[in-house]
């Protein structure tokens, strides 16, 4: 599937904000995802994304071996650059979200939806 | 649980459409190993491929691509290897037979097949990987014209050689034996460095026979019937041991 700009951009900041929560692997992450229903992309798309912020020097990965035994685990942390770029992307995205609600006619300032009556 | 063949198969496309786009061996292992982390994972919950990279397996592996970085110090390597080694290879054959002339259309010729051969795999294999299962017919004349392409081209040059001429250098005995040690010494410093000892088993199934018999009075025929016969039994037995030890180490 061919991912929009924008829907990069988006699962760029929402991976960041997983991975700030504590550090976390790729299936745990995409699992995440849809389960806070992140369903736009399929599963694997993740995977370029974290090349890319990898590269960028948002995130660092370390292997783990898992407690089962078996093969290592890479594993995602944030570095303070990725911190930065999850604050940035708030900023952004609550810019963009109020924004949009706005010239959509059916949202406050505040971001919250106006009732309708 | 062992992983289904349609996402082992996967993965190995994967692999190589990877590393023929000429990405660092060690970070294609490393995506590698990651999906297959993945993929297990996903099958244990019951989804598929299909699940993980979505609908188009080409589109996801040329994502995946454009997101890492061409390994210019592994292509140099490689050049680095290959150029030396294709040198040894010619040198030991003349050196068998005896005459030892390089002409500037050698010289420049021999490196530059070599590379469009290179080259010419890594296109084959890296279309071949994304090609769907129903292309089998495709891939076999790939092989075909792969196989081909660096004899006709060998050839070419020949030809050319006797058509145009240039500035040519010929070894007298002396040059011929110093060459010869160093075409050798060559192909085992490429063995040790790329850690694989087929450089140095082809050269001894290719040339030792041609080599020993060379010595003996049989009929020329029967030397090289004898000769191809232990070269290509040889690299039977070499080919099979290596399969049987790679197959072990997945395991």
């Amino acid at each position: 599937m061919a991912m929009s700009q924008m829907l990069k951009g988006l699962l760029e900041g929402c991976l960041l904000a997983i991975i700030d929560k504590g550090e976390t692997y790729g299936y745990e992450m995409s699992e995440k995802l849809q389960a806070y229903g992140f369903t736009m992309v399929s599963e694997g798309s993740i995977y370029p994304v974290l090349l890319r912020m990898k590269k960028d020097g948002w995130v660092e990965t370390i292997q783990k071996t898992l407690p089962s035994g078996g093969p290592k685990r890479k594993y995602y942390i944030l570095t303070e650059a990725g911190q930065h770029e999850l604050l940035a992307f708030k900023q952004r995205w609550a810019d963009v979200s109020s924004g949009v609600d706005r010239v959509l006619g059916e949202g406050n300032e505040d971001g919250t939806f106006k009732k309708e009556s | 649980m062992e992983l289904s063949k349609k996402s082992r198969d996967f993965l190995d496309d994967l692999a190589v459409y990877l590393m023929s786009s000429g990405k660092s061996e060690d970070e294609v292992k490393d995506v590698v190993e990651e999906l297959k982390d993945h993929l297990e994972e996903a099958e244990r919950a019951g989804k598929g491929v299909d699940d993980v990279v979505g609908q188009s397996p080409k589109a996801y592996m040329q994502h995946l691509g454009s997101e890492m970085a061409f390994d210019v110090k592994g292509f140099v390597k490689i050049i680095a290897t290959l150029i030396p080694n294709v040198f040894a290879y010619i040198i030991i054959s003349n050196f068998i037979q005896g005459e030892m002339t390089f002409s500037t259309i050698h010289l420049i010729g021999f490196p530059l097949v070599a590379i469009l051969f290179l080259l010419a795999v890594s296109q084959a294999f890296r279309n071949m990987s994304v090609r769907t299962k129903a292309g089998k017919l495709k891939n076999g004349v790939t092989y075909m014209a792969l196989a081909a392409m660096p004899m006709t081209l060998f050839l070419g040059l020949m030809v050319l050689d006797i058509f145009v001429e240039t500035p040519t250098i010929v070894f007298g005995p002396t040059g011929q034996l110093v060459l010869f040690g160093l075409a050798v010494v060559t192909l085992f410093i490429v063995s040790v460095w790329t850690k694989t000892w087929i450089n140095v088993i082809i050269p001894i199934l290719l040339f030792g026979p041609q080599f020993a018999f060379a010595q003996t009075s049989l009929p020329l025929e029967q030397q090289l019937i004898f000769s191809m016969l232990i070269l290509f039994v040889g690299m039977g037995i070499f080919l099979f041991v290596w399969w049987k030890k790679n197959q072990n180490e997945q395991v």
